[in-house]
C-alpha cells in the first residue's frame, strides 16, 4: 500500500478542517483529497455505490480496498507517521467496538462539529 | 596535609566516590542491558547499534558527572561525624534520583527507536470492505507532507 485517495465531506467544515490537519501531517503514505460529491470522484471510481457515499468518510487505497466510516479514520491515521502506532490500538480487538461507536457518532454529528468550529 | 582533612573534606572525598561508584555502575548497566533491545531496533545492524549505545552512554557519563560536580558544595559546614552522614546522605540522594530519572529516560529513548521499526513494517490494522476493480486517472496531487519511507 502506497497511496490513499480520501473521499470527503466538502460542505462539512469539520471535514475539511480534518482534511487541513491530515495535509499538514508527516506521512508514511501519499494522502489524495477528494470531494465525496464530484464529477471527478465519479469518473475515477465509477464502481463506487452512491448508495454507499452517504456522506461517511471513505478512503480508497492503491489496491482498489475501500474503507468506509470508522476504518477509514483509522486507515488514515495509519498513514501517518506520529499516529500508526495509535491506529494499532484503536483497532485492537479489546476497544474496537468503543472506538467504531465513537467515530460513527462523530460521521454522524459532523455538521453538529462543524457549527462548533465555526463558532470557535 | 592533615590539618587540611577537616570533616567537610572526608565529605566531599566519600561523596565524589560513592556518585562516581554509582554513576559507572548504572552506565555499565545500561550499555550491556541496553545493547539487545537496539540490535532489535536497528535490524541487526550490529556497528550501528553499538555506536548508537556507545553515544548514549557518553551522554550519560558527561550529564551525571556533571550533576555530580555542581552538586559537590555543602550547604552548611560539616562539624561532627553525624552531621557528615546528614549531607552526604541528602547529596547522594540527589545523585541517585537524578541516575534514576536519567535511566529511565535512556529506556524510554530505546523503547521509542525500537517502536519505530516496528511500526514501519506494520500492517494495515483494517482490511477494506470492498475491493475495486477498476480505478479511472491517475493521482495528481503533490504531497508536501510526504517523508519517504525509511524501509
Amino acid at each position: 500500500m502506497k497511496r490513499l485517495t480520501i473521499l470527503h465531506d466538502d460542505r462539512c467544515a469539520f471535514c475539511r478542517r480534518c482534511v487541513e490537519w491530515l495535509r499538514g501531517q508527516p506521512k508514511y503514505l501519499d494522502f489524495e483529497f477528494l470531494p465525496l460529491e464530484s464529477e471527478l470522484t465519479r469518473e475515477r471510481f465509477p464502481e463506487l455505490r452512491r448508495s454507499i457515499l452517504g456522506g461517511e468518510l471513505t478512503v480508497i487505497d492503491d489496491e482498489g480496498g475501500v474503507y468506509y466510516g470508522n476504518d477509514a479514520y483509522i486507515i488514515c491515521l495509519y498513514g501517518l507517521r506520529e499516529y500508526r502506532a495509535i491506529s494499532a490500538r484503536l483497532s485492537h480487538p479489546a476497544v474496537r467496538p468503543f472506538v467504531r461507536r465513537a467515530l460513527n457518532s462523530v460521521t454522524q454529528h459532523r455538521h453538529t462539529l462543524s457549527e462548533l468550529f465555526e463558532r470557535v | 596535609m592533615e590539618a587540611n582533612m577537616n570533616p567537610t573534606v572526608v565529605t566531599y572525598l566519600a561523596y565524589l566516590l560513592l556518585s562516581v561508584a554509582l554513576t559507572i555502575w548504572v552506565a555499565r548497566t545500561l550499555f550491556r542491558n541496553g545493547q539487545p533491545f537496539l540490535d532489535d531496533a536497528f535490524g541487526g545492524e550490529e556497528r550501528l547499534a553499538r555506536s548508537v549505545n556507545h553515544l548514549l552512554v557518553v551522554g550519560f557519563y558527561l550529564i551525571n558527572f556533571g550533576y555530580i560536580t555542581l552538586n559537590l558544595k555543602l550547604r552548611k559546614e560539616v562539624l561532627t561525624a553525624q552531621e557528615a552522614i546528614e549531607a552526604l546522605s541528602i547529596q547522594v540522594g540527589l545523585v541517585l534520583l537524578v541516575l534514576g530519572g536519567m535511566h529511565f529516560f535512556n529506556l524510554f529513548i530505546f523503547s521509542r527507536i525500537r517502536k519505530r521499526k516496528h511500526e514501519v513494517a506494520m500492517p494495515p490494522p483494517v482490511s477494506p470492505s470492498e475491493r475495486l476493480m477498476n480505478m479511472k486517472g491517475d493521482y495528481c496531487e503533490p504531497n508536501e507532507g510526504t517523508v519517504p519511507d525509511p524501509a
